[in-house]
């Protein structure tokens, strides 16, 4: 984890300020906050409200996301745009935390505007970054061709980079394909990498993801 | 340290000069002496200059070999439009750098080098990661990136065949009210142009905290890379309005223009600020507090109000000041 020191945190208490006016002067005087990744807070204060009106997703477990300290949050495969910006923002409504999402394509206009609003490109450099710096991150699983209705399989990289920073990684099921109404957001027990990094191989961590996922998914499934 | 003696290249600098300045102040560091194009910007008490073109070799080399330094502070790195027109930028720190590092390890006694580079030679391809940190392999997309990466290359060639420490200090941005920076320029403009399809966020590096870096480096020598970024980032559009500045918007071929006007102004736009200003710019710096001891590094948005400040020119009396 990076401690910032007290110093160098932002000392701008008008930042916290979350009125229409502050925002609006912020914006006009350009005092708004933007960080190296792009995360523009004023700009999601304003739109992740809107997000929710259209589409709210009601999350179970966010008390499981770790209150200090980086964390990898994996989530099952979508067939749905922006899953992992949803997840996201539930995540960080949820928990208080900036929560960041992975995925976001390099291509302007959209990478830098999805940038604005906390994503990253699921870049290893970027992620191994991110969580040497403290940052809680959501990455999908990928596809797997033999079973698309799945779970969809991790990235090996990108667990390899959670152990290597020692970061928790965090299984989240996600429920609620449109146009249900409501999308559910479950958060398992985070898969602790600190002090196993000697024993926790990357295969071990996919399969030990993937086995929590699915454990999640079948526990939210309605039952008849 | 016993009897060290320091060559910096680029004396004449505002960095070379306010480098040269805290060393003086340093009883451990027997001899300072200064090689550059341009004579020092202020008085300099116990350091000695030397007023050498760095395409000059011979005397480059003769003038460094007769101090026999323990440490070379390479500060003789150019940026496009700083001092230099683009294309002398290249020759100037390509030649300075071959003639200057060689000429330090063949005196015999070097113990280290301090070399200045920047995060351009991370690049900004498409692709590329938007912070990255010093385990990230260079590759460079404007031709300032490369020519830092070219130094970087020499010094560690030097350093690895005479088996000193090499410390690359891969500097943001550097602005400052009294530093010659083609950012800075522009940013001081009426109006200041920016993408609004990106408007990327960028990180700088205040003059003085670049300083106290340098002269951290030759205080605790170091073999490796080291990011030097102040925290935080900020927009084009942003710094803009942070300074009372009208952004305009330019896309695609307007950039020839936006570039053409700026230049009329007085504030000509190298190749690495367009890709700063189009890709964005910032690096992670979270090692610099454990490998160098700056723990307080001036945040970005802050370094940005200081340049449209305007403040007096700020002599460096007290050493203490900055490097603590």
């Amino acid at each position: 984890m990076t401690v910032v020191d007290a110093e160098q945190a932002p000392a701008d208490a008008g930042a916290l300020d979350r009125s229409f006016w502050a925002l609006l002067a912020r914006r006009i005087g350009g005092s708004f906050v933007v960080d190296e990744w792009g995360r523009d807070e004023d700009l999601l204060a304003v739109l992740a409200p809107l997000a929710r009106l259209v589409r709210p997703t009601v999350v179970e477990g966010s008390e499981l996301v770790p209150e200090l300290g980086p964390a990898l949050v994996v989530h099952d495969h979508r067939f749905e745009p922006a899953a992992s910006l949803a997840v996201a923002v539930a995540l960080g409504a949820a928990t208080g935390r900036p929560v960041r999402f992975g995925g976001v394509p390099d291509v302007a206009p959209l990478g830098p505007l999805l940038r604005r609003l906390g994503g990253v490109a699921t870049q290893l450099d970027d992620l191994r970054s991110l969580l040497r710096s403290g940052e809680v991150v959501v990455v999908s699983f990928g596809v797997d061709l033999r079973h698309p209705t799945g779970v969809g399989r991790p990235d090996p990289g990108v667990l390899g980079v959670a152990l290597e920073a020692a970061a928790p990684v965090v299984p989240v099921a996600v429920r609620g394909v449109p146009p249900a109404p409501v999308r559910h957001v479950a958060v398992g027990r985070a898969i602790g990498t600190r002090h196993r990094r000697a024993v926790l191989d990357t295969a071990e961590l996919a399969a030990t993801t993937m086995t929590r996922v699915a454990e999640l998914r079948a526990a939210a499934r309605p039952r008849p | 340290m016993a009897a060290v003696r320091v060559v910096i290249t680029g004396m004449g600098g505002e960095l070379g000069t306010a480098v040269a300045q805290l060393l003086e102040a340093d009883e451990s560091i027997e001899e300072i002496v200064g090689l550059d194009l341009y004579p020092p910007r202020r008085r300099l008490l116990r350091a000695v200059f030397h007023r050498v073109d760095p395409r000059n070799r011979e005397r480059t080399a003769a003038v460094i070999a007769a101090c026999r330094p323990t440490v070379l502070v390479h500060l003789g790195v150019y940026e496009p439009y700083s001092r230099s027109s683009p294309r002398s930028a290249v020759a100037r720190t390509a030649a300075g750098t071959v003639a200057a590092v060689p000429a330090a390890v063949e005196a015999g006694a070097l113990e280290s080098i301090v070399l200045r580079s920047g995060i351009e030679v991370y690049g900004r391809r498409r692709g590329a990661p938007v912070r990255p940190d010093e385990e990230v392999v260079p590759d460079p997309t404007c031709g300032f990136g490369h020519s830092l990466l070219h130094a970087e290359q020499v010094c560690r060639d030097a350093g690895s065949r005479a088996g000193v420490a090499v410390t690359l200090l891969r500097f943001a941005t550097i602005v400052g009210p009294h530093v010659p920076s083609p950012l800075g320029r522009l940013l001081r403009l009426p109006a200041v142009p920016f993408s609004p399809l990106a408007d990327p966020p960028f990180s700088v590096l205040h003059q003085h905290d670049a300083v106290a870096a340098f002269v951290a480096a030759v205080r605790r020598p170091y073999d490796g890379a080291v990011n030097v970024v102040g925290p935080g980032a900020v927009t084009a559009s942003q710094a803009a309005r942070l300074g009372g500045r009208i952004p305009v918007p330019v896309v695609g071929p307007g950039w020839r223009g936006a570039r053409a006007l700026a230049e009329a102004a007085g504030a000509p736009v190298p190749e690495h600020v367009q890709e700063l200003l189009l890709r964005g710019r910032t690096a992670d710096g979270g090692r610099v507090a454990g490998i160098l001891g700056l723990r307080r590094i001036r945040p970005t948005p802050e370094v940005v109000r200081h340049l449209f400040e305007w403040s007096q020119v700020d002599y460096l009396r007290d050493p203490g000041r900055l490097a603590a």
